[in-house]
This record gives structure tokens, C-alpha cells and sequence, in this order.
């Protein structure tokens, strides 16, 4: 379960603040469209092929947290789906008709995200969904979200194995790492490794894999700890560590305890005889941590520096479009991803309707996604993608180890 | 007019009204004594007059000037010294940080007057205060008052516990402090202390006054029949 | 061995640090800071914009100055009003507390991180051990040395003894007690500011980083008791009970056991004490 705060965004960068504060002003539901400026006109409804009657334009509903513990994950998240709008409406929209998006506030709360789902479901009369929150407030929303039929993407790094005919899941799941500690072990020459978690249900079902992918490569698991939330000591549990005879960690803490934890770690000088695997540290948390990130790996779906030209002009046209932001990172970009494969698959049904749009987004490809070539499975409704092991340096960008291309969600979901 | 004076006062707690429009005036150098039985609202008086308690009607003045209505500490540093009745020294300290305490400028010339009147105090200097007997903490709180008020010294039975044998050594002293000019209230329930110091008496019931006058040869009988009641 | 002991003198010093200011505003006003937190928190804030324009450790002078000015304000405009009413000035710190969180999270909802300013280990009997615990546990023991001298040696520890243990006849003396809470309550601040400040460096600096250190201080300070100075042994045992159960265990397990010592500590000191 990707937790609140799961995965801390650095936002240093004013630009954010900036998102930050005028989304405040208009907490709730907003719509960022631009449909005003692209009005419905016979010539846009010509462009539709001859054969059929005009569809109804593709409106998205986008859910994330502009509020609450989790704000800071929201305001990227709406300035990259903002960016895809336009990008989509550059190139003619959907069906000849400008793609229209309204975001909406889950306050970092289940309670909050169902009530911003009914408003969209019924008040905006949205056709699709598009939800970039923790687990706990996708299951707040998931019946309704069943019921309404739409087409459902969620773009959230998670725990895997939610299941709905109507849901498409960008976005890493555990079975996705395997590559990525099996490089740890041969590549970067982890051989006794000790894991530090937070006590809940994400490293709780990420470990035991994370370990079977570590011995079938060679390399032994030495020890484990799990912490509370809030823990900023890991004093006594580095210790463990070392006496342990550990060579690497695999950290999964969430939030500050993490930045914490990467403190300690240097300060206690286990930097030295210890390397480290970040599975949190997305590319913002390293920026933030600045030199304090060098050497510590991590692995991820995406990255901001992949070398693929898609990528290169997403980000450019990103920071075109919001100079002061971070750059991109795996939450934001999956959303993107989200969105571009929910216009794909409408511009392919030549309809905007629920059943025709989910049959098209089954086995929909999106070949220069900015995180590389990506599927959506038919049978698993997960996506089938890259896989990055990185590692930071001085100054906490992070560069690729190696990449990992079409790595399968494994046995997810059966349709 | 100089010294202590109190008109109409009213106060109480929260919205109980414990005394009503009691007035009374205290010279330089006169001493009061007010008696009653317990729980006539003596000690409520008195905390209505050092701003502990808020006055639903009255002022009182000092010299004149009206200290109605200022904080405790304010009135206490205008010269007012306030001996409460229940057990106010501060025990975990010493006896010399208790004088110490209150001593509101560097001259401590009536601290060792009133040294001099209670010399086992002066023996005591570096015990805790709360290793005295009940008597010797009545001293302390005499002495601390006494030697610090510049202009009136409200007394709560000082003489509480206090074997008699020793009454002759609060009256000299709160003699004394009268002979320098100061204006001296005493609540008591002790006449035989008493009133051989008192120029006036007052006694309270419910609240209000029902007797006072210059103390006379009479004045004993008026009293106790009050108190018996 | 050594480093396990450090490790529990460390854990005892940061409840020292996180505990000073929340005993020093409980002992004396009788008054429960929640809000205690969220000046640590603003201290680390504070050190962290200090860093651009001074040296670290005048950051930390600016951060303990800043944070105590602002606890005289909030004293006078907010809790003068609310004395000897517990639990209104529980909801009412509570309150401000969150008040500061969101108003610090509206400006940097996010995470950021300061440098030590020595950030490299030292070894000690052949141990690596991190210089800036060595720092903190140093300081949290002057801290405490500190506060026991100002308490049992000068005239203002003297005052302040008098006010906490009778503040009606402290007035009655002439003692200004409302200038002395007020004072209080701005030291309690100022020791937050500086401690948020002091620790900064080893957490993430967050609007919500002040809940870290709020359970380990209000431990600490309801077990020291009325006095200053019950801070050390308090901080001591639960510390020490931390450092052992972490190492002996686990940081889960470690938690629990400080919470089932504290009780224990508190029913025997209150069996003591008669209650």
C-alpha cells in the first residue's frame, strides 16, 4: 500500500509552492480546462471521420491530494495533467474534440476522495477516471468507481492486486523489483543484506520478495527491522546491522523517517562499509537530500533522466510550462502516461463510451511513453514496462545503473 | 488622608458575593483589629484588598491614591506587607531565601529589627523553611511582613498556633512596626493578643460589619458576644 | 558495547532536549504546550533559512531568540488568558499548534534537509560513533547542568522555585508572577527553538516533524514532575529503557517498553507522593 507520504516529494522548488497556494485557494474540485479557448465548432465536429456521429467529448476526472499529509504529491501531479491536456488539444484532441480534465481534491483522505469522486461521477458527469492516491483512499472510492462502469487508471506505485473489470493500473508493483535486486547483487555486488522498513503493509509484502529475488541471485538477507512511523533514530538498528556483518541495506521508509534514516546512516560513517537500495527515494527526495543522497540506489519504473527523445521533450515542454517546478518523477509521469492512454483509447474506439473505452485501453500500447515502451496487459489490467536501478550522485540526480526493459507485473489480475 | 482606607467594599468568588460594603480606614501608626467567627468573610476581605479577588463594588486607597483593581504584586510593592493565614512561607527553601524573596529593595534594616524580636529565627537562617515549628513559621511570616511593609501591614492570625508564651513577642513586634508609621490591620480570633494592641476594632458577620468603635474597657464584652453567637 | 552505550546516552539527551522547554512552561505555569512541537519544528525552520545567511551555530542562537520572542507573544495574546484552566490551555495550544503546521505547510509542504556542521564519524575505543551525537549528548548534559545551577544557585532560580511552588503567596510577596509565566513560557520556547534547531540536522525537516519528539517530552516532563531537575533521571530512564529494548529487540518493541516504564514509573511515584 503506497501510504500517505509514502514517497516524500522535495519542494524546494517554488514552482511548487507556487501550485501549491493557488490550488489552496480553490480546494475542492476545480477544472482545469481549456475547453473555453478551443470552443466546440462545427469544423472541430468535421474533423470526426465522416462515417460516425459526433461523440461526446472525452472528459477525465483526475483525483489526487491538493490537501492534507499528501500535498505535496497533488500539485505536480495536476501541472503534468495539465500539460498532457494541452499536449492532446495541440494535436486535435480526441475524436476531433478537445479532451476536457477536472481535477479534484481527495484531501489526503478517503472520506474527502469519495466525495470528490460522486461530484465527478454525478455533478461533472466525467467518462473516465484518473486517481493518483494511496491505497487506503482508493479503496474509499473503489465501489463507486465500479458501479459508474467508466474506465478507471490509477497511476500510483502500490502493493498490487486490486482488481475491477473497469481499472487499469501504471504503476510499479512489487513482482516488478525482482530485476532490480538481483542487480543490486550481481551488479553493484550486494552480498549480505539487512532491510530496514516502516512496520506496515507495504515492506511487510515487499521484503519477503525483495529476499527471494536476493538468493535466487546469490546474495544472503542478513537481517530485517521494521520501525514505527515517526522513527528518527536508527542508532541501535544501524548497529544490528553492522554486527550483522552487513554489506547493504534495502531501505523501505516512507516519508521524513527516510531523509532521518539517510542521516544516520552518513553520520554513523556505515556510508563507508555499507551501500545502500532506496526503494522511496524518488528523484525530488534526492534532490532534497542533495549530496546526502550520493551513492544510495534506487529503482524505479521512471526516472527524470531517461534517455529516450519522448522523454527529453516531455520534460522540456514541462519545464516550459512551469520553470520553477521539480522536474518530473515515477507519480507524476505515470499519471501522464494515464492520461495519454485514456486519449489513445478513445481516439481508437472513435467513441467515448465506458465498455468501448475499456476494451480498448485492454492491451493498449503507449511505445514512446516518457518511462519507455509500455503495455497494458490484457489479462492482468497492470502494466508491463521498463524497470530502472539508479544511483545518485553529488548532487542527488540520480543516473541509470541499468535498465530493465518489459518487465511483466506478474500474476496481478485475471480477465 | 493618609494610611489604609476601604469603602463599600464588595467581592466574593465567582458570583457568590461572601462580603458586602465594608469601609473601614487605618491611620499611620493606628492598629484595626477585626474580629468574627469563621467563615464571616474576614479572610475574603482581606484577599479583596490585596487584588486577589476582584471587588464587585467599593475601592480602596492608599494615601489617598485608589489600589483597587492593580495586581497583587503591584500592590504589595506600594508598600501594602500581607501575611495570609494559611501556611505561607516557602517551605522547600530556606529561611534566608524566604526573607530574601520578598525584600523589595537593598536595605534590610527592619529585617534585623525584626530579627531582634524574634532571635530563634536568626538561628534558623539556613534550615528549610519547612523544617520549622508551626511558631517559627508564624515568626518568619511576621518578620517577612512586618520588615518589608513601607505603609500598611495586613495581618491574618498571625498568632495562629502559637503557644501563648510567646504572644509577647508578635505584640512588641507588630508594636514596633506601628511606632515607624505603619498602618496595621490584624483579622484575629485571639483577643487576649489582640486587643491590648488594638486602637479600633471592627466585627464582621455575613459578610458585613456589625460592630465597631475605638477599643475600650467595654469593648471585650461587645466583642465576645459576637464571637459566642 | 560502547557504541550501544552512546547510542542510549543519545536517545537520553534528545528526550533532555525535546523535554526542557515543555518542563520549564509545565513545572512553572502548570500550563501543557502542545504546541511544543511545532516550535522545535520552527526552530529547525529556522536554521535551516539561517543557513544562507550565517553560520550554523548563530543559526541556532537566531532560531532559540526567535522561537522564545514568539512564546512571549503567544503567552500574552493567548495563554494569559487561559491560567489555572487546564484544559483550555490544552485545546487552545493544540490548536495553535496545528495552526503553525498548516501555515508552515501552505510555505513548504515538502521536506528538506540541513547539514551538520561536522557531519563525519569520530572513533571511539575503535568504534566509529557519529560526531554530532557526541555533540548533542555533550550539550543536552551542559543544558541540564545549566538548568540545575540557574535553579538551585541564583536569584532567579529562586523566584522561579517560589512561583512553582506557591505562586499566590509569591505575589503576595511582590513578586511579579505574571512577568515570570510570561518569561516562562518564552524560556520553554526558546529551549523548543533551540533543540529543533540542535536537531534539525538528523531528521527531515518538515511541517510534522515536531510530533517525532512530542510523545518522548511529554513523557519525559510528566514524569521529572514539578522540578526542573526530575528532567534527568526521567530522561535517563527512559532513555536507557529505549536504547536497551532497541537494542535487545526491536524499535517496535522499544517503543512499547518506554510507554509500559513510564507507567509503571508514574504509578510508583504517585503511590509515593501519596495520591
Amino acid at each position: 500500500m503506497l501510504k500517505r507520504n509514502t514517497f516524500a516529494v522535495a519542494t524546494v522548488a517554488a514552482g511548487m509552492l507556487l501550485a501549491a497556494c493557488s490550488s489552496g485557494s480553490t480546494s475542492g474540485t476545480e477544472s482545469a480546462s481549456t475547453a473555453a479557448s478551443q470552443p466546440e465548432t462545427a469544423t472541430s465536429a468535421s474533423m470526426a471521420p465522416a462515417s460516425m456521429a459526433p461523440s461526446a467529448p472525452l472528459k477525465v476526472g483526475v483525483v489526487t491530494s491538493l490537501t492534507g499529509p499528501a500535498a505535496i504529491y497533488g500539485p505536480p501531479v495536476q501541472a503534468t495533467v495539465e500539460l498532457a491536456m494541452k499536449q492532446i488539444n495541440d494535436l486535435g484532441g480526441v475524436n476531433g474534440q478537445p479532451i476536457e480534465i477536472i481535477i479534484a481534491d481527495d484531501g489526503s483522505n478517503p472520506t474527502t476522495g469519495a466525495k470528490a469522486v460522486s461530484k465527478l461521477l454525478e455533478q461533472d458527469g466525467v467518462n473516465a477516471l484518473v486517481a493518483m492516491t494511496d491505497s487506503a483512499t482508493r479503496e474509499g472510492f473503489i465501489s463507486q468507481v465500479e458501479e459508474s462502469g467508466i474506465p478507471f487508471v490509477y497511476t500510483t506505485l502500490y502493493e498490487g492486486g486490486a482488481c475491477l473489470p473497469n481499472m487499469f493500473v501504471i504503476g510499479e508493483v512489487p513482482a516488478q523489483y525482482d530485476p532490480i535486486y538481483k542487480s543490486f547483487v550481481t551488479d553493484v555486488g550486494a552480498k549480505k543484506v539487512f532491510f530496514i522498513g516502516h512496520d506496515y503493509v507495504w515492506p511487510q509484502t515487499v521484503f519477503p520478495l525483495a529476499q527471494k529475488s536476493i538468493e535466487s541471485a546469490g546474495g544472503k538477507v542478513v537481517g530485517q527491522e521494521l520501525v514505527p512511523f515517526g522513527t528518527s533514530d536508527f542508532g541501535a538498528i544501524l548497529k544490528k546491522a553492522q554486527d550483522a556483518g552487513a554489506d547493504s541495506i534495502v531501505t523501505g521508509l516512507v516519508g521524513g523517517d527516510f531523509g532521518a534514516f539517510v542521516k544516520n546512516w552518513r553520520q554513523s560513517g556505515m556510508d563507508k562499509s555499507t551501500k545502500q537500495l532506496s526503494l522511496t527515494m524518488t528523484d525530488d527526495y534526492a534532490q532534497a537530500l542533495g549530496a546526502a543522497a550520493a551513492g544510495i540506489y534506487g529503482g524505479f519504473g521512471y526516472f527524470a533522466g531517461v534517455d529516450t527523445p519522448a522523454n527529453k521533450a516531455m520534460i522540456a515542454a514541462y519545464k516550459a510550462a512551469n520553470p520553477d517546478a521539480f522536474s518530473q518523477n515515477t507519480l507524476t509521469e505515470a499519471t501522464y502516461d494515464g492520461i495519454q492512454a485514456l486519449a489513445k483509447a478513445a481516439n481508437a474506439a472513435g467513441t467515448t463510451e465506458a465498455s468501448a473505452l475499456i476494451k480498448a485501453l485492454a492491451g493498449i500500447q503507449l511505445p514512446d511513453s516518457p518511462r519507455g515502451a509500455l503495455t497494458i496487459d490484457a489479462k492482468t489490467h497492470h502494466a508491463t514496462a521498463t524497470m530502472h536501478l539508479l544511483v545518485a550522485d553529488e548532487t542527488g540526480t540520480y543516473s541509470l545503473v541499468k535498465a530493465f526493459p518489459d518487465v511483466s507485473p506478474g500474476e496481478q489480475c485475471s480477465f | 488622608m493618609t494610611g489604609l482606607e476601604v469603602e463599600h467594599l464588595g467581592t466574593g468568588y465567582g458570583t457568590t458575593q461572601v462580603v458586602t460594603d465594608v469601609s473601614l480606614s487605618v491611620e499611620p501608626g493606628q492598629i484595626v483589629a477585626i474580629f468574627g467567627r469563621n467563615g464571616v468573610g474576614k479572610t475574603t476581605l482581606l484577599r479583596g484588598i490585596m487584588g486577589y479577588l476582584p471587588l464587585s463594588c467599593g475601592r480602596v486607597l492608599l494615601d489617598g491614591e485608589p489600589i483597587s483593581g492593580k495586581r497583587t504584586h503591584v500592590i504589595v510593592r506600594a508598600g501594602v506587607g500581607y501575611a495570609a493565614q494559611e501556611r505561607s512561607i516557602f517551605s522547600d527553601l530556606t529561611v534566608e531565601t524566604n526573607l530574601k524573596l520578598a525584600r523589595q529593595g537593598g536595605d534590610n534594616r527592619e529585617e534585623e529589627a525584626m530579627l531582634n524580636c524574634f532571635p530563634r529565627i536568626r538561628e534558623r537562617m539556613t534550615q528549610k523553611a519547612g523544617t520549622l515549628s508551626g511558631g517559627e513559621q508564624k515568626m518568619l511570616i511576621a518578620v517577612r511582613t512586618l520588615a518589608n511593609a513601607s505603609r500598611v501591614a495586613i495581618l491574618d492570625e498571625i498568632v495562629e498556633g502559637v503557644q501563648p508564651g510567646l504572644l509577647g513577642m508578635f505584640q512588641e513586634a507588630v508594636r514596633r512596626a506601628s511606632s515607624r508609621g505603619l498602618s496595621i490591620l490584624l483579622v484575629e480570633q485571639h483577643l487576649n493578643y489582640a486587643l491590648p494592641l488594638a486602637h479600633d476594632f471592627i466585627v464582621m458577620s455575613s459578610g458585613r460589619v456589625v460592630e465597631a468603635g475605638p477599643v475600650t474597657g467595654s469593648s471585650r464584652e461587645q466583642i465576645e458576644r459576637h464571637l459566642v453567637l | 558495547m560502547t557504541i550501544t552505550i552512546l547510542n542510549s546516552f543519545f536517545g537520553v539527551a534528545v528526550l533532555i532536549l525535546s523535554a526542557a522547554g515543555l518542563v520549564v512552561v509545565f513545572g512553572l505555569m502548570k500550563v501543557v504546550n502542545f504546541a511544543h512541537g511545532e516550535a522545535m519544528m520552527l526552530g529547525a525552520y529556522v536554521a535551516l533559512i539561517a543557513r544562507d545567511w550565517m553560520p550554523f551555530w548563530l543559526g541556532i542562537v537566531v532560531a532559540g531568540i526567535g522561537i522564545g520572542v514568539l512564546g512571549v507573544v503567544i503567552e500574552r495574546l493567548l495563554i494569559r488568558r487561559l491560567y489555572r484552566r487546564i484544559l483550555d490551555t490544552i485545546l487552545a495550544t493544540w490548536g495553535l499548534g496545528l495552526l503553525i503546521r498548516e501555515l508552515i505547510g501552505a510555505f513548504d509542504p515538502g521536506y528538506s534537509s540541513l547539514d551538520a556542521p561536522f557531519d563525519a564519524p569520530v572513533s571511539i575505543l575503535g568504534s566509529d560513533f557519529s560526531a554530532y551525537r557526541l555533540f548533542i549528548i555533550a550539550f543536552a548534559a551542559v543544558l541540564l547542568t545549566a538548568m540545575w545551577v540557574i535553579e538551585r544557585f541564583t536569584s532567579l532560580g529562586k523566584t522561579v522555585r517560589a512561583v512553582i511552588s506557591d505562586p499566590d503567596l509569591a505575589r503576595g510577596i511582590g513578586i511579579n508572577v505574571d512577568r515570570v509565566y510570561a518569561l516562562s513560557f518564552g524560556t520553554g520556547w526558546l529551549l523548543a527553538g533551540v533543540a529543533g534547531a540542535l536537531l534539525a540536522p538528523m531528521v527531515t525537516i518538515a511541517p510534522t516533524m515536531g510530533g517525532n519528539f512530542l510523545v518522548g517530552g511529554f513523557l519525559t516532563t510528566i514524569l521529572a514532575g514539578p522540578t526542573l531537575l526530575g528532567i534527568g533521571p526521567a530522561a535517563g530512564l527512559l532513555g536507557g529503557t529505549g536504547g536497551i529494548f532497541a537494542t535487545i529487540a526491536d524499535a517496535t518493541t522499544a517503543s512499547i517498553a518506554v510507554l509500559v516504564v513510564a507507567m509503571i514509573a508514574m504509578k510508583i511515584k504517585d503511590s509515593r507522593s501519596g495520591r
